[in-house]
């Protein structure tokens, strides 16, 4: 069992920790936990808002005002193009490309992984396109 | 696909989703060509009718794409295994050889070695068989069964994804769900038919 002592050292220890101080500091360690940015909702990147309206206004077809509906399944479509393409990439610098790596198999089953976040933007998309028919 | 299988002229996606298709997602030394071609013989059988049947459209377009590359990889895997094994019998069989020309051998010897010979020539026609080599290509590079694993796992799943897109197209317009579905398969296994011919 831990001791009272090692507690409170430990706990004192952890108040030095406090990460990254300073401007460039805090801007470099922001993105250490990124990997390869599939999980983000595309909604939320400012340089997707353009597209995914345009689309949207697509499958409102012609209606005045664009559905939520529409603008789920466009974000949604843009989702699945973007996961592919990077997908795609991957596979590339994996197997194809001279920085290729020595474990194959595990890279192999890396990509495999990564068609989960294909998998929940086509579901997305499905039930967004399926609300669209059904108001039509 | 060297061959075109286009005699109209192409239909085109609306300028709204043009630009979801004009980047494929291709690996490799995989064509554009070639990917363009698929996608205007799928486009021409299923007419899509608009913006939602072109988006089931292009992810068919996509996993079919994705299916023939993984089985192009596996037949790519299981070619180089056989080479391997072929290149590692010919070169033992030489060891071999080699190793029997350095003995003196006595005249009783020598008919022993002629009839071993005589033997060992019977069971190279017998090992000829097509089965028999690949099983012997498989047992000498083992760590290819993993990534051969690995590749019909991402087979399965890109054609579990597929028939999902199929089938939601099947929600919005049977018939032209069941055409894309028939000419994507003979795209398919009309490649690797050829190939097997």
């Amino acid at each position: 069992m831990t001791s009272d002592q090692k507690i409170a050292a430990n706990r004192n220890n952890a108040k030095k920790s406090t990460g990254p101080c300073s401007q460039a500091g805090r801007k470099a360690s922001r993105r250490n936990a990124l990997r390869h940015g599939l999980a983000i909702d595309i909604g939320t990147i400012p340089a997707f808002h353009g597209e995914i309206e345009t689309l949207a206004r697509t499958l409102s077809r012609g209606r005045q005002e664009i559905t939520e509906c529409a603008r789920e399944a466009a974000a949604a479509e843009l989702d699945l193009t973007r996961i592919r393409k990077i997908r795609a990439r991957l596979f590339e610098t994996t197997y194809v490309a001279d920085t290729a790596t020595q474990d194959g198999l595990a890279d192999l089953n890396m990509l495999a992984a990564l068609e989960r976040y294909e998998r929940r933007a086509f579901s997305r998309r499905k039930r967004a396109l399926r609300a669209i028919r059904q108001t039509d | 696909m060297s061959r075109s299988l286009l005699a109209e002229k192409p239909i085109k996606p609306p300028k709204e989703l043009k630009k979801f298709f004009d980047d494929p997602p291709l690996v490799g030394d995989e064509r554009r060509e070639d990917y363009e071609n698929l996608f205007a013989t799928l486009a021409m059988t299923v007419k899509p009718a608009d913006a939602i049947e072109w988006m089931y459209l292009g992810d068919v377009v996509n996993l079919t794409w994705e299916i023939r590359r993984m089985r192009r990889i596996k037949a790519g895997m299981i070619n180089s295994s056989l080479e391997k094994s072929r290149t590692h019998r010919l070169r033992t069989a030489a060891y071999l050889e080699e190793l029997s020309e350095d003995e003196e051998l006595t005249e009783a010897e020598e008919e022993e070695a002629e009839e071993e010979e005589e033997e060992e020539e019977e069971g190279e026609a017998e090992s000829e068989d097509p089965a028999a080599l690949l099983a012997e290509a498989y047992c000498y590079s083992s760590n290819t069964f993993g990534y051969i694993d690995a590749i019909d796992r991402q087979t399965a799943s890109a054609e579990m994804r597929r028939n999902s897109a199929l089938r939601e197209l099947a929600w919005h317009s049977e018939a032209r769900a069941r055409k894309l579905d028939k000419a994507s398969r003979e795209i398919i296994d009309g490649e690797f038919s050829e190939a097997a011919e």
